[in-house]
């Protein structure tokens, strides 16, 4: 993607593209209506009593949001089809929008810039297509593909960046790669690197929305312990001793289909094929049967398998306009951010609450702080990568480790590529002297939940 | 007047249904599409929320931002939007169901229109009138709705507006948006709540008082003799219970208070419970030390009948409390 560009330049693309646009489309308008902006202006060319105290009312940071401002919006679902409408109607008009995903049947109760004739299309472009048609004059980019399918170069361009992804390990990439692009002059942060990240998340009638200006205030991971952990039932209550229809469900994918591959060698369950449930389903059935337990549901079997969540419109409503207003309160610097961490909860009635999260002093994302890893030497490296996966601030999910030894560099371990796996696998049961590690060693492990490799300094205890 | 005025606009496309089996297999189909569409919902209020959604039929007093979004998020009732304004550039700029060619036309209709394009399922009406020539001449109009929403109105039109629903029976939803402030009030005299889906139930369990079957159960079992593997596939409620005796027969229960019974019982159950990893793993292990609530049971209906309704007028309400009434709450 491009650089960034000087205001001049890209007010001049917005406005080439807009006319390639309505010579394309014929029907597409691009010009404002009087009065369009009345609304917005309110906000931004009078003083009131809930501005910024720095705030001077001016027509300039319209312009700013209206030619110049540039934002990125990772997710068009739930949250992303929201954020996109809000933003584009306050006066966002440089959009981009990051979904690897497909539209499907389920998103339509609540994702409303997808129709019955749109599933099976990607969420970006059609999401895109939507607020371009509606919205005359915003330019929304669609990208279908991964997040991690962009290095910091196309990343550094945008002013802001908003989220409404469905992943914590998403959430933790976007945060290391933002926090990558900070830059520190003598150990002082410059404040032109950093690029604000809005996060939002919503899982049926719960949501939270959160501001985080990287370097500054707590980050995804200072703060990873607020995730509550996954539901995941003990092997031996699955095997032996289920009480649960989960417990039949987790039984049949976990254990009975690898065994029986029903639907060929190495065919692997998918949870988006109806057959494959359907098999699910009928043999937890069986299971259930033996042991008298009622409850087993085709719906379970695919909320089970899928790890769905439930999710309704007006959570995504909620949480998506509280993110959309601190972006247009930080673009503007016309109010005065939350700070930092919003809750909201209406299964009943109606809660909210705000709290500063606070940084974590030794977080491995955002603190300059060196990670540590004190081990006796004579300590097997799968102790070391079950403290990176089990640990909670870092939850690591297939670390990869590496390290300088004899002054050549030696992948420890690496789980990721099955033939470098199965290479390294023995590693695992030797010891770190065994390995030739040194005390003050650096290891430098990789993950998915980082896109920068994190430095750990190896500290013998004995 | 209403009759005149009202110009349904039912955007319905149906399937045509032809004879005998084909029709059923549509409808199947339909039936199926719904259930899969509406997935990530039913999930949380079931198939009787959902039907009950998808026949309620909602008012929404002028079409502004706030009230189109609120129809969007919506999604599955009937609705009829009452607005008797044009729609202005101001309007058309803020809301995402307003276009610039919709500037000069009815409010109401323009906003149906695009909010009627968002789901096939639903049908959308609307009425060119303002509300107050509706209250002045048809009042009655308004108790076809399961909910109004009322959004913008000066108080004298909901004042007016307010009390002839309460006297309907119809619940009224008063909103307003003003920057960065907005207020939304809920007006029903009263809401019954039935089926309800709680994330984490805290139930009384009562293990307290187990009936006689239960604690011939609770019995049964030997945790000192139990090997570790079969200690933590007790169910939890069976430990509880048994921990529960032990604790009443340590302890005078009479001179506590019932939090401070609460706060020893939660001690001695960490002391003990502390090696017993898997049963705090159990899916309810969060819960346990809060559903058990040491009852206090209050024999005399005479005095309890009293407690309550001294309670009830200390919250200003008026209430006789039956006989049958205690007798069954307290069961």
């Amino acid at each position: 993607m491009a650089d960034v560009e000087e205001p001049e330049k890209k007010r001049r693309r917005v406005e080439e593209l807009s006319e390639k646009m309505a010579v394309d489309s014929g029907c597409r308008d691009t010009g404002d209506w009087e009065g369009r902006w009345n609304h917005v202006k309110k906000f931004l060319e009078r003083a009131g009593p809930f501005t910024h105290p720095d705030f001077e009312p001016s027509t300039e940071s319209l312009q700013f949001l209206l030619d110049t401002c540039k934002v990125l919006v990772i997710g068009a679902g739930g949250l992303g089809c929201e954020l996109l409408k809000n933003l584009a109607l306050t006066g966002f008009r440089q959009i981009h929008v990051i979904d690897m995903d497909t539209i499907d049947v389920s998103n339509l109760n609540r994702q409303f810039l997808f129709r019955p004739k749109d599933v099976g299309r990607p969420k970006a472009d059609v999401a895109a297509e939507f607020v371009n048609n509606r919205i005359p004059g915003c330019i929304v980019v669609p990208h279908f593909q991964k997040i991690q399918d962009f290095d910091d170069s196309f990343y550094r361009q945008f002013h802001i960046v908003v989220c409404g992804l469905d992943s914590i390990i998403a959430r933790r990439w976007i945060n290391g790669m933002l926090m990558s692009l900070l830059s520190y002059e003598d150990g002082v942060l410059d404040p032109s690197s950093i690029i604000p990240l809005i996060d939002g998340g919503t899982e049926g009638f719960k949501g939270n929305a959160r501001v985080i200006l990287p370097g500054m205030t707590a980050c995804i991971d200072c703060t990873l312990e607020l995730y509550p952990p996954q539901v995941n039932f003990p092997m031996c209550t699955i095997a032996s001793m289920p009480r649960l229809p989960e417990h039949c469900i987790e039984y049949v994918r976990i254990l009975q289909w690898p065994k029986e591959n029903p639907f060929g060698e190495g065919v692997v369950l998918d949870g988006d094929d109806p057959e494959h449930i359907q098999w699910v389903f009928q043999k937890s059935l069986e299971r259930a049967v033996q042991f008298k337990i009622t409850g087993v549901t085709y719906r379970l079997t695919q909320g089970v398998v899928k790890r769905i969540i439930p999710a309704v419109a007006s959570t995504n409503a909620v949480i998506a306009a509280t993110c959309a207003t601190e972006v247009f309160k930080i673009a503007s610097s016309a109010y005065i951010p939350l700070n930092n961490y919003l809750v909201f909860n209406d299964v009943d009635g109606l809660y909210t609450y705000t709290f500063e999260a606070e940084r974590k002093e030794n977080c491995s994302a955002c603190s300059q702080v060196p990670q540590k890893l004190q081990f006796s030497s004579s300590a097997k490296l799968q102790e070391v990568l079950d403290y990176l996966t089990e640990n909670t601030s870092l939850q690591m999910k297939t670390p990869a480790i590496t390290a300088t030894v004899d002054g050549k560099n030696k992948t420890l371990y690496l789980q990721t590529v099955a033939s470098i796996e199965e290479r390294t696998r023995p590693n695992l049961s030797r010891t770190l002297k065994e390995l030739g590690l040194a005390e003050g060693q650096e290891l430098a492990v990789a993950d998915v939940t980082t896109p920068q490799t994190v430095l750990f300094k190896l500290n013998f205890t004995s | 007047m209403f009759g005149e005025s009202a110009r349904a606009l039912c955007k319905r496309k149906r399937n045509e249904f032809k004879s005998g089996s084909v029709a059923m297999a549509s409808v199947d189909k339909g039936k199926s599409t719904k259930k899969q569409k509406y997935d990530r919902q039913l999930r949380l209020w079931g198939d009787h929320g959902q039907d009950a959604l998808e026949n309620a039929h909602v008012c929404l007093i002028n079409a502004c931002a706030t009230g189109t979004e609120i129809l969007k998020n919506l999604v599955l009732p009937a609705f009829t939007i009452v607005d008797g304004h044009k729609v202005s550039g101001d309007d058309a700029g803020n809301n995402f169901f307003l276009t610039k060619s919709s500037i000069g036309r009815n409010r109401a209709q323009a906003a149906t229109e695009l909010l009627q394009e968002l789901n096939n399922d639903v049908s959308g009406n609307f009425v060119e009138e303002s509300p107050d020539k509706l209250l002045d001449n048809d009042p009655d109009f308004f108790c076809r709705f399961s909910l109004v929403i009322a959004v913008h109105l000066p108080e004298s039109t909901i004042l007016c507006l307010a009390a002839f629903l309460w006297g309907a029976g119809v619940p009224l939803l008063v909103c307003r948006t003003y920057g960065l402030i907005g207020y939304m009030r809920l007006v029903v005299k009263e809401h019954t709540v039935v089926e309800s889906h709680p994330d984490n139930a805290l139930e009384n369990l009562r293990l307290d008082h187990p009936f006689p079957e239960l604690k011939k159960h609770i019995q049964s079992y030997a945790l000192e003799n139990m090997e570790k593997r079969d200690h933590s596939h007790t169910p939890w409620i069976i430990v509880m219970a048994k921990y529960l005796e032990k604790w009443r027969s340590e302890h005078n229960s009479r001179c506590l208070r019932a939090i401070q019974k609460k706060k020893l019982f939660e001690n001695l159950f960490d002391k003990i419970s502390s090696g017993v990893d898997e049963l705090l793993q159990d899916e309810n292990s969060k819960n346990i030390k809060a559903q058990v609530f040491i009852n206090q049971v209050e024999e005399d209906i005479g005095k309890l009948k009293s407690c309550v309704n001294s309670l009830l007028q200390e919250n200003g309400l008026v209430v006789n409390v039956k006989d049958d009434y205690i007798h069954e709450f307290c069961r």
